[in-house]
């Protein structure tokens, strides 16, 4: 049986003809929690966004549930990947109170306005943010925006929860506090996930296993060979 | 499609006329293009735009950087200060001066005049794009400038640098407009360019003539245009982060108190001098009364017509804006650089392709009724209700739109619920200044207005002919007071809206 969550093999993407990703390779399996780390610029939340969808591959295949989400003759759109996703800066729509942000992700199947609601209201307690479920973004502070753009982002079901940088820019305190969240929600949900990151701290709490990408290239590293990895190149 | 049927039929099927016109045509082009008086018209008015483009942009920056001086929390005031002169069109601005000048037994009449009033009148534009420019500029980039050199270099090189795309855009705006006025040269009797254009077509109804005399009208708005998205609209359109904040610039802490003052004469003299004159040349409430009377009808027509028209071209932009902004999407450029074009035509010639191609007896209903004025305005305006929206996609965080997709909610809902609350200022920024350029609306309305229609902007117009100075003055009033009436009411209903 096939347990991979997530499955990458070649694929490429270019920006004006400089070569991001390189026939990249990876497998994600059923329940794993991955980070990808690696330095500024080299190709990390490129990566999430051709997993999501938000940006078309030049090459390569992304299969996703055993689902082939993008190949050459292939394109799914984002909405029917079935995947979830914290954006680097939070993206919550300022327009819409956290219910709203949360209910908006419910997916098409729940019928009904009370049950869409009833579900956020329900994501919401699981973060812990019920009671500022009427609030709008700008009146909740960066770590409770941040338990609404976790709570979004679990509303659609996914089976991969695709993580831009969630822990940055956030204090110490908080960084923990959100590590934590992270974790219980990996446990209770057995939820896989891939998350970009570039420091290194929260990895031996969070991350089953590290892969490092740079240059377009990707490899697998423990936490402890950070940050000079020994390359062993996966394409 | 909507460009095309509302913009491109009327000005294309006026270019096909006038160049399938035979001998006629030749005629008109040999007149058009080596005929002496033609040639100096022309110069003229570039020379009248120029003018005026210049003195609007230096005025427009000197009042928008006082404005982004001051303390954040005072700029949004000012700045609404700054749209409300926009309530005045030119025409009336210009009635004003000739008003004031005969109260002291002067007369005004001449080129530099019409400069001035027309520098007047459109300084607004640079103004705001110069307060929006310094705004959007990083502070960090003009602090770190301020390290190493001298205030003037500091301003002149980083400052002025960072505003030159909304400069050049302010410019090439106020020449623009300046070059197709009719309205100003035709009260200060300036034989311009678009003078002549008009009175070839009105009072010849020669349509050859004025169609072979607008080709120049057709071709520096396109090399304007052109220019224009070359060198200023990429980075002008793309500009992002719009956030009220304190923007410690170059000089703001030099010429506080001066600051201050320029922005309090300027705003006097556009919008507060004009007022006053107005409400002393109509005199007693008699005056009020009796103009409300005879023109209560145009009051309404003009209401209706141009609420009618805002309203279409606010729900015509949205799909246009959206189609524009996909920035990969095949033609997507070309639509870009097509609706920015109208904004550089004229409405006479606007107005002779409405006649040109509505005036048959199968179209009569569109002809005779108000429909071909709808139709006028939406083809001359709609860029103005299309760019606010054009902007405001561009400025919407690109996360927000993105996490939109991975929903599984249609499309409908998707731009139901996320993009058009996001987008809901701009709508009505555009529905607003639709609106007003409509309701003031002068060159083309004197040609396609059926009998029995006329606007309250014709009514002025035609009624200073007849020298009904007080009645005129009190209308103008009116006019004004429609425009501030409307851009009050949407100022509220948009505070109401960002406190939500």
């Amino acid at each position: 049986m096939d347990t991979a969550a997530l499955k990458i093999e070649k694929l490429a993407k270019n920006f004006d003809g400089r070569k991001v990703l390189v026939e990249v390779g990876m497998v994600v399996r059923l329940g794993e929690c991955v980070a990808l780390v690696g330095p500024s610029g080299c190709g990390k939340s490129t990566l999430l966004r051709l997993v999501a969808g938000l940006d078309d591959a030049d090459g390569g295949c992304i299969t996703i549930n055993s689902d082939v989400a993008s190949n050459p003759r292939v394109l799914l759109p984002p909405n029917r990947r079935r995947v979830g996703m914290v954006f680097q800066d939070l993206a919550l729509w300022p327009h819409m109170t956290a219910l709203e942000n949360v209910e908006f992700m419910v997916p098409a199947g729940v019928r009904g306005r009370k049950q869409r609601r009833e579900k956020a209201a329900e994501l919401l307690d699981s973060v812990s943010l019920n009671g500022r479920a009427e609030s709008v973004p700008h009146q909740l502070s960066r770590g409770q925006q941040q338990r609404v753009a976790i709570a979004r982002a679990l509303a659609s079901d996914p089976v991969l929860l695709l993580l831009d940088e969630p822990f940055s820019s956030l204090d110490p305190e908080l960084r923990l506090q959100m590590i934590e969240l992270v974790h219980g929600i990996h446990l209770a949900r057995r939820l896989t996930m891939l998350y970009v990151t570039h420091t290194t701290d929260e990895l031996p709490r969070l991350a089953n296993r590290v892969l490092f990408l740079r240059d377009g290239f990707l490899a697998e590293v423990s936490a402890g060979q950070l940050p000079a990895p020994t390359f062993h190149e996966t394409h | 499609m909507i460009i095309t049927l509302m913009v491109l039929a009327p000005l294309g099927a006026l270019i096909i006329s006038s160049i399938s016109g035979g001998q006629n045509t030749q005629n008109a082009s040999r007149q058009t293009f080596l005929g002496t008086q033609q040639l100096v018209l022309l110069g003229r008015s570039v020379l009248l735009a120029v003018m005026a483009g210049a003195g609007g942009t230096m005025a427009g920056l000197v009042v928008g950087y006082a404005v982004a001086s001051r303390p954040a929390n005072v700029q949004r005031r000012m700045a609404i200060g700054l749209m409300l002169p926009f309530s005045i069109p030119p025409f009336v601005q210009a009635l004003v001066w000739i008003m004031l000048a005969q109260m002291f037994g002067l007369s005004v009449h001449g080129f530099f005049a019409t400069v001035l009033v027309l520098a007047g009148s459109f300084w607004p534009i640079a103004a705001l794009l110069t307060w929006i420019g310094l705004r959007q500029s990083a502070v960090n980039g003009i602090e770190a400038a301020r390290m190493g050199e001298s205030r003037l270099r500091a301003f002149t090189r980083i400052e002025l640098g960072l505003i030159r795309p909304h400069l050049v855009t302010a410019f090439l705006v106020i020449a623009l407009f300046s070059f197709s006025d009719y309205g100003v040269p035709s009260l200060f009797r300036i034989n311009t360019y678009p003078v002549y254009v008009f009175s070839q077509f009105a009072a010849f109804y020669d349509l050859h003539s004025g169609v072979m005399a607008s080709w120049p009208y057709l071709l520096l708005p396109l090399v304007a245009s052109w220019i224009w998205y070359r060198k200023a609209g990429v980075r002008f359109i793309q500009s992002r982060g719009f956030g009220f904040r304190s923007c410690p610039r170059v000089f703001s802490p030099v010429f506080r108190s001066i600051w201050v003052l320029t922005y309090w004469a300027a705003i006097l003299v556009t919008l507060g001098l004009p007022l006053t004159v107005l409400a002393i040349k109509a005199g007693h409430f008699q005056t009020y009364w009796t103009a409300w009377q005879t023109a209560k009808g145009q009051i309404g027509m003009s209401a209706m017509i141009a609420a009618a028209s805002a309203t279409l071209m606010a729900l015509m932009a949205f799909p246009l804006a959206l189609g524009i902004q996909g920035r990969f999407a095949k033609g997507s450029q070309l639509l870009n650089l097509a609706s920015i074009l109208p904004i550089a035509l004229p409405g006479t010639l606007f107005g002779m392709g409405e006649i040109y191609l509505w005036n048959r007896t199968q179209t009569h209903w569109i002809y005779g009724s108000a429909t071909v004025v709808i139709f006028l305005y939406i083809a001359r305006f709609l860029p103005f209700a299309l760019r606010p929206q054009v902007v405001g996609l561009a400025q919407i965080e690109e996360g927000l739109l993105d996490a939109s997709r991975l929903s599984e909610r249609s499309s409908f809902n998707t731009t139901w619920r996320i993009i058009l609350p996001l987008l809901s200022a701009s709508i009505m920024a555009g529905w607003a200044l639709a609106f007003m350029l409509s309701l003031q609306e002068l060159t083309g309305t004197l040609l396609v207005v059926p009998p029995g229609m006329e606007t309250l902007a014709v009514r002025i117009y035609t009624l200073y002919h007849y020298g009904a100075g007080q009645l005129v003055a009190a209308l103008a009033l009116f006019l004004v007071a429609l425009s501030g009436l409307m851009f009050a009411v949407l100022t509220i209903f948009h505070q109401w809206i960002q406190r939500r």
